[in-house]
């Protein structure tokens, strides 16, 4: 998903602004304990050695610390590979935890499917690992633009007390095209993707189960949000489906289905969207209309539609209103 | 030499807004308008009066890049307004836009609409202005909830950046009983407040500055705009269909560059 936008924060004076910029890196707090043994986490194997957490299916809060997104991981012989890492240092303390449930074997790969918030802020929690992490070529650049507003809209959303410990942590490899990461007797090929959901969206193929991790490529149950182009994401999905994918991981919704099915709904979503703006674009109605119009036929088909569907129809109207 | 006195004004006000001018007030937004009001029109009394002008903008914004503000104009009133001033309160720079008209505008009855987008820094009143020309100002005011739209990258794909730079639409839109134009300006409209991710500068400010909008070569309105107007800057006004349907665009960019285009059709669709 995408961070909700919500007023009342800090006052964003230019200055403000000015000193975001040195001061990016900082976390939020003086990382206490993380108290991760406080929260138990559920997670599910859905093939043989890979594991996925099936996030709430709603906006940031103080109760579920950011964690409202899917995160998996998947156990080598040699070492685990943790993919996406929840919304906050506490939820990827907690994710931690329950990867220390199953296996003792060393964490080596921090893989981020994109840059959204409850895909990275729980990456400080595997610092203490000396992970490798790994995303997109373009995933750095897309948060550091955005880390100040993501920062302080989930502080607005959780409280300061739910982001102690949060930091933001870029790639430490980039993944241009595809790369492939081995876990020992088996091996995870990270394919960057164009723009689609974001500009940073990255799979993840794991070669002993085929079991694909989709990031925010599909959502289940909850709206798709589009922070990178419509029109992108309709080709990927097109050729995704035309791939020998099997099973695959949502970002949001269900911890396993199947493809190409899996992504009839989303499809179905965008290409309504798009319809409907082109219609409302050409007959000269304007974005401000079109939000309270457009893709209504969607309204039940999804949750959190009031939240997401309106934006959603002016990033689709400011794409698509140059073709 | 006005252009002049409205850029030192703008930067004027964006530090007076970024600087609280002492610790306490019982209304901080009140306080606010207050200093603004006085910066950009003096001691002139403002009238807020619905008669004269409307505000449209959406009490929680989708998206803080892009707000969409409508501006009404009463029709019996049309041809005495002179000018319409888009403020922001708490914009690093309040003042988003003034549009003048010009004598191409006509001496009709018909309700006037301007529409734009503008990025919103975080809650917000956003106001619009509306001189007469007999000198009177009079205000429409509209309460928005938004934030982060004046550090949002843009756009959302960091490769799709340089596609149509500087490419200037003009489109009539539905030309039945009153006539409708849009002017769409592809320009990131940078703001100075967006970061280069990769060198961790932030991208100097070069934003749209002024358009000028002519009907068979009279002035129907000169719009002068600052950085909080949305990147691809985007326009739709009315205006008489008794005129001619011949609009050209010149825009200006901050370091002087011209944009032009021009409508190709006439008002049907």
């Amino acid at each position: 998903m995408l961070i909700e936008p919500v007023g009342h924060g800090p006052k964003f004076s230019r200055r403000a602004v000015l000193r975001g910029a040195s001061g990016l890196f900082f976390s939020l707090a003086v990382a206490g304990s993380l108290r991760a043994d406080t929260m138990a986490l559920n997670i599910v194997e859905v093939a043989p050695g890979v594991y996925v957490h099936q996030g709430h299916v709603e906006l940031q809060s103080p109760t579920n610390l950011g964690g409202m997104s899917n995160a998996g991981f998947v156990v080598g012989d040699v070492g685990v590979a943790v993919i996406d890492t929840l919304g906050s240092a506490k939820m990827g303390a907690a994710l931690r935890a329950a990867i220390r449930s199953v296996t003792d074997k060393p964490i080596v790969y921090v893989i981020n499917t994109h840059m959204h918030p409850d895909h990275v802020f729980g990456n400080a929690a595997f610092l203490q690992d000396n992970a490798t992490f790994v995303g997109h070529r373009k995933l750095a650049a897309g948060l550091l633009a955005r880390a100040d507003s993501y920062l302080q809209s989930s502080q607005q959303m959780m409280g300061a007390e739910a982001l102690q410990g949060t930091q933001v942590i870029t790639p430490s490899l980039d993944v241009s095209d595809h790369h492939v990461l081995d876990l020992g007797g088996r091996q995870l090929t990270c394919r960057a993707q164009p723009t689609a959901h974001t500009d940073n969206d990255l799979i993840v193929t794991d070669s002993k189960t085929g079991v694909t991790f989709l990031g925010d490529l599909l959502f289940d149950t909850h709206i798709p949000t589009i922070d990178g182009s419509a029109r992108g994401w309709l080709q990927t999905i097109d050729k995704l489906q035309g791939q020998s994918l099997t099973h695959v991981v949502p970002g949001h919704g269900e911890p396993l289905m199947k493809s190409p099915e899996a992504f009839n709904s989303v499809k179905r979503y965008l290409q309504q969207l798009i319809t409907d703006v082109k219609q409302d674009i050409q007959s000269g109605k304007s974005m401000a209309d079109s939000v309270n119009t457009a893709g209504l036929s969607e309204q039940n088909r999804w949750d959190l539609f009031e939240q997401y569907h309106k934006r959603n129809v002016t990033a689709v109207y400011a794409e698509i209103e140059w073709e | 030499m006005r252009r002049r006195t409205l850029k030192s004004a703008l930067i004027s006000i964006a530090i007076l807004a970024a600087t609280p001018q002492n610790g306490y007030s019982a209304d901080p937004a009140a306080e606010l308008w207050s200093a603004l009001k006085q910066d950009v029109f003096g001691a002139k009394a403002i009238r807020e009066d619905s008669k004269v002008v409307v505000l449209e903008a959406p009490s929680r914004a989708e998206d803080a890049a892009y707000v969409p503000i409508r501006i009404k104009i009463a029709g019996d009133r049309a041809a005495s307004v002179k000018s319409v001033t888009l403020l922001i309160d708490t914009n690093p720079s309040p003042l988003a836009a003034v549009f003048r008209y010009g004598p191409a505008a006509g001496g009709d009855k018909a309700e006037r609409v301007i529409e734009t987008r503008v990025r919103m820094d975080s809650y917000s009143n956003v106001r619009a202005v509306a001189e007469t020309t007999d000198g009177q100002l009079h205000m429409a005011t509209a309460f928005v909830k938004a934030s982060g739209g004046c550090s949002a990258p843009s756009p959302k794909d960091s490769d799709a950046g340089s596609k149509d730079f500087g490419k200037v639409v003009v489109r009539h839109l539905n030309g039945d009983k009153a006539g409708l134009a849009q002017v769409m300006i592809r320009h990131p409209n940078n703001n100075g407040l967006q970061m280069d991710p990769i060198s961790r500068n932030f991208i100097p400010a070069n934003f749209i500055q002024g358009i000028s909008i002519r009907r068979s070569g009279d002035t129907f309105m000169d719009i002068e705009s600052g950085i909080s107007i949305s990147s691809d800057p985007n326009y739709r006004f009315s205006f008489s269909p008794d005129w001619s349907h011949d609009i050209k665009v010149v825009a200006r960019g901050l370091d002087e560059t011209l944009f032009e285009g021009q409508s190709t059709h006439s008002a049907t669709q």
